[in-house]
């Protein structure tokens, strides 16, 4: 469209880039700033520069040590991912076979967990797993069988987190795949049929190759989100008990705002953010292959 | 595919998973709501599994209930805090996503394209990574513990998003409309108000309720950028019966929790039809 003002689609955008600007781009490069300095949260601005020392407190701190804190977090992010991209693929595929009125009503039902708060989730599992309130373990206990500490079992706290994650964020998985589905071609799967294809080969033929580039972005997805996660276990656990259950971002956030060390809660930041531009940069990269093999 | 035949092992396997599915998503739902309807009374361990009586008292309680004993509520407050929130990020990230969105859908901007991508790049940006140097920027700025502060935390958190959204819905409307209307006189306001807002009404709506959900259901960043109990919302407020005096005050906590999604519930049932034929709920991620 012949455009008379040069000025008037930046006029339209200016509000947006502003707000942009100064509220992502301006604080996430004060993060990479404070990161390398000593500021505290009772001394913002009179900071001194301090070269890379906050990065190498963290990866040399004891309690916990760093190897902990990153196994947690894979173990958290990468448990989700495959619980989520499981549950959500076979659903969505379930709900494709089935009539269209079937399938709006199930996937309102299936949503719900992913439009709920995370607090609320965090505090709707916390019910479940609670050793006097919790259903699971009054279920147990008809049956005689003793409580378990669901939460604070050492080993079994974390995956108790991924069971409850795992809840909060199949939806999204789920409508990934589903709208996939919904683009695939359905002549090719009804020429399959004819020619005398059964369910396994029509999967693994048709239906698979067709979702992947969805299912890729859907890992992608449940990873970055797995590392990011902070409402869910934040009221679930607070990152106890002794730390087992910290992943990075409750780590920063007991740096900055309970110890106060906010240059390594700023360096922590800026790992966060390396990590999750490095899982995109893969995702790309992965995207990329799929799409020329394909072609 | 609704068209493959499956044998009947198939169709078992399919009705037992689904069995699955629905239990694990709504069981939890059922159990906190049942917390919340007993009577305070009644919460003695081990509970029963079906409630054997029913009264609102919880929600009355947490609502309404002054004084400091372990049944005392968190106020009418907070949930005015979380809607006053959520409905202000709701409006503005629809006009600030609009204006946006109409600039990159029709004109030629040189880097056009380039905007769109780097709106699609900032939703993967991680989010526990905002808290900190938002915190730091209210800080210096003066924003910390203000109702603006956390509206405009929020909105520049859903504007990415809504651009994205917007740009393709005005991209839908024919251009032709807009020539038509300027040939017969009609001004910039009244092409934007009469023809483009009518039609690109859906997105608009979409983008609306994706930021008033995310807004309404925030805790990470008000936790950190509000300090006076009368600017935190209840997500904050709720902490109150889970780390306060008395322990975990589980009928409160249940009863808050479910005052919390009502109004999601709400919002989605009225807009699921759009929200998923819009996309909108995987976000920009069909893209």
């Amino acid at each position: 469209m012949a455009t008379k003002s040069r000025a008037t689609p930046w006029l339209l955008l200016a509000p947006a880039l502003i707000l942009l600007v100064v509220l992502v781009l301006v604080p996430y490069c004060g993060a990479l700033f404070y990161a390398f300095t000593d500021a505290t949260l009772t001394r913002i601005i009179d900071v001194n520069l301090i070269g890379t020392a906050n990065f190498e407190q963290l990866v040399e701190s004891r309690l916990p040590p760093f190897p902990t804190l990153i196994t947690t977090t894979i173990v958290f992010g990468v448990g989700t991912a495959i619980g989520t991209l499981f549950l959500g693929t076979t659903l969505a595929m379930i709900l494709h076979t089935l009539s269209s009125n079937w399938r709006a009503a199930l996937l309102a039902v299936l949503l719900i967990p992913y439009v709920m708060a995370g607090v609320i989730i965090g505090y709707t599992w916390r019910l479940i797993y609670d050793p006097q309130a919790g259903l699971i373990n009054t279920v147990l206990g008809m049956f005689g069988v003793g409580g378990v500490d669901w939460l604070t079992e050492r080993g079994l706290s974390i995956l108790s987190l991924v069971v409850a994650n795992v809840w909060a964020g199949s939806g999204l998985v789920l409508l990934v795949i589903s709208a996939a589905l919904s683009n695939m071609p359905r002549n090719i799967v009804l020429a399959a049929q004819v020619d005398g294809a059964g369910l396994g080969r029509i999967l693994r033929r048709i239906v698979i190759p067709n979702i992947m580039p969805a299912f890729l972005l859907a890992t992608l997805i449940a990873l970055i989100g797995g590392l990011n996660v902070f409402d869910l276990i934040f009221v679930m656990t607070h990152g106890g008990p002794i730390y087992q259950t910290e992943t990075l971002a409750l780590t920063m956030y007991r740096l900055t705002f309970q110890q106060g060390e906010v240059g390594q809660g700023a360096s922590l930041t800026v790992l966060l953010f390396i990590f999750s531009i490095a899982l995109a940069t893969l995702y790309v990269m992965g995207w990329q292959r799929e799409a020329r093999r394909w072609k | 595919m609704e068209m493959i035949r499956l044998g009947p092992v198939q169709r078992i396997a399919r009705l037992l998973i689904l069995a699955l599915g629905l239990a694990y998503t709504i069981v939890p739902i059922l159990w906190i709501v049942s917390v919340a309807i007993r009577p305070p009374g009644t919460i003695v361990f081990p509970l029963s599994i079906i409630p054997t009586s029913f009264s609102l008292e919880n929600f009355r309680d947490v609502l309404f209930s002054g004084g400091t004993g372990a049944r005392s509520g968190i106020g009418v407050g907070p949930y005015v805090n979380a809607a006053v929130y959520g409905i202000s990020s709701g409006i503005l990230t629809a006009i600030v996503s609009a204006m946006g969105g109409y600039a990159l859908a029709r004109y030629d901007v040189r880097a056009g394209r380039v905007l769109l991508l780097v709106m699609l790049g900032l939703n993967f940006l991680p989010s526990a990574a905002r808290l900190v140097p938002l915190f730091l920027l209210f800080v210096h700025t003066g924003l910390f513990n203000t109702r603006v502060g956390v509206i405009l935390a929020y909105v520049a958190g859903a504007v990415p998003i809504g651009i994205w959204l917007m740009a393709g819905t005005i991209r839908q409307i024919p251009v032709r409309l807009e020539q038509a209307a300027r040939v017969d006189g009609a001004g910039p306001f009244t092409i934007a108000r009469r023809i483009i807002l009518p039609l690109a009404m859906p997105g608009v709506l979409v983008v609306a309720t994706l930021a008033f959900v995310d807004g309404w259901n925030a805790f990470s960043l008000p936790l950190i950028l509000t300090q006076s109990p009368d600017a935190q919302p209840y997500t904050v407020a709720l902490q109150k019966y889970a780390t306060g005096d008395f322990g975990i005050v589980w009928t409160g906590l249940a009863a808050g929790s479910v005052l919390g999604v009502l109004p999601v519930l709400v919002a989605f049932a009225l807009m699921h039809r759009r929200l998923l034929s819009s996309g909108g709920l995987t976000g920009a991620v069909q893209g």
